[in-house]
């Protein structure tokens, strides 16, 4: 019997033995995402992220050695808010393990920051194309009496220029560069907008960008 | 089990090269892996785990290097690398030897300041001084992808 074989026939009738091969992956590839995004961000020094999450350097320091498995999803979910990305626990298949094991490397692990992440924030009840128009600011005139945004329309009341995405609520706050493809395509949208005498219906919307 | 008397450490280096490791060996004894072997084996997935990822790391300032050993260690540029396994911290004693090639000396645990065996940096320091005049043998390690 070969060695591997051994660790088969262990592994399917040891519950030990498969929650040990567990905690070894988990104690490896955690702490190694955690020390990638640490080193890919601002915080590169253990002290900035320490600060940042709201606990001591030596437990930072305790979290990115290899083999700790004992870090509580609430540590995890904290350390992700930290580095704006998001978090899944899973349980998947011995064989999706292991290959994720084979496959991830420190250096190439990285992850989109949330205000880099379009899908994201582009509201996904899009009718087809990502139309992607946050950030636009819209005179107040063509958006109050908008029948899609009412909560759009009585702030624009108060403020001469809003933000709105192209459903019409208001991200305040948000502030996102146009493409170009975008920009260029905001002449038809007002077009639109003045033909329509209203903001255009959802559903034509994306149409008229891509006109 | 090959056995290399002679190693030649310093290859090409391309970008995309992997980190080799390999085990200190002394006459016919791979005393590296005699300590591997008394592993238990959730020490040795997550030793294995751990060399697995190193050798994908490029920048060994990325491993996470516990520390250069300083005093009459610092001459052989021995530095340690630990592991948390079976509530136990584990540490690894190496050197580099050339482009993206490391020699384990010896494993040990640790606790505190003690070491387990107690004269682990000395005997590090012994194997280095070995390897470094031409007595030690190596053999490679195997990055294990599978069980």
């Amino acid at each position: 019997m070969s060695e591997k074989s051994k660790r088969i026939s262990r592994l399917l009738s040891d519950q030990n033995s498969r929650f040990s091969y567990i905690r070894a992956k988990l104690g490896i590839l955690v702490p190694s995402q955690i020390r990638a995004l640490r080193l890919k961000s601002d915080m590169s020094r253990q002290m900035d992220l320490a600060k940042a999450v709201g606990m001591g350097q030596s437990r930072i320091s305790m979290i990115e050695n290899p083999g700790v498995a004992n870090v509580t999803l609430d540590t995890l979910a904290r350390i992700a808010a930290v580095f704006k990305v998001g978090l899944m626990v899973k349980f998947v298949r011995f064989s999706e393990m292991l290959q994720w094991e084979n496959e991830f490397s420190q250096d190439q692990f990285n992850v989109v920051r949330l205000e880099e992440d379009r899908e994201f924030l582009v509201d996904s009840s899009a009718n087809s194309q990502p139309v992607q128009a946050l950030g636009w600011t819209i005179p107040h005139t063509l958006v109050s009496g908008s029948e899609n945004s009412p909560y759009a329309a009585r702030y624009a009341a108060r403020t001469p220029d809003v933000e709105v995405n192209w459903r019409g609520y208001v991200r305040s706050g948000v502030q996102r560069a146009i493409s170009e493809r975008e920009r260029s395509a905001l002449p038809n949208y007002l077009t639109a907008v003045s033909q329509y005498g209203q903001q255009p219906s959802v559903s034509s919307l994306p149409k008229v960008l891509t006109a | 089990m090959q056995y290399h008397t002679k190693v030649i450490l310093f290859r090409p280096v391309n970008p995309g090269q992997r980190w080799t490791f390999w085990d200190y060996c002394f006459g016919e004894s791979n005393l590296f892996d005699d300590w591997y072997q008394n592993l238990s084996e959730e020490a040795r997935d997550t030793f294995d785990g751990l060399l697995k990822n190193l050798s994908k790391t490029a920048n060994h300032l990325d491993w996470g290097i516990k520390r250069f050993l300083e005093g009459k260690y610092k001459q052989q540029r021995i530095w340690e690398i630990g592991f948390i396994a079976d509530g136990r911290q584990n540490r690894i004693l190496g050197i580099f030897a050339g482009e993206k090639q490391v020699v384990l000396l010896m494993g040990c645990y640790h606790k505190q300041r003690v070491y387990t065996p107690h004269n682990a940096l000395d005997t590090a320091y012994d194997r280095a001084k070995t390897f470094q005049a031409g007595k030690a043998t190596l053999y490679e390690r195997k990055i294990k992808t599978d069980l």
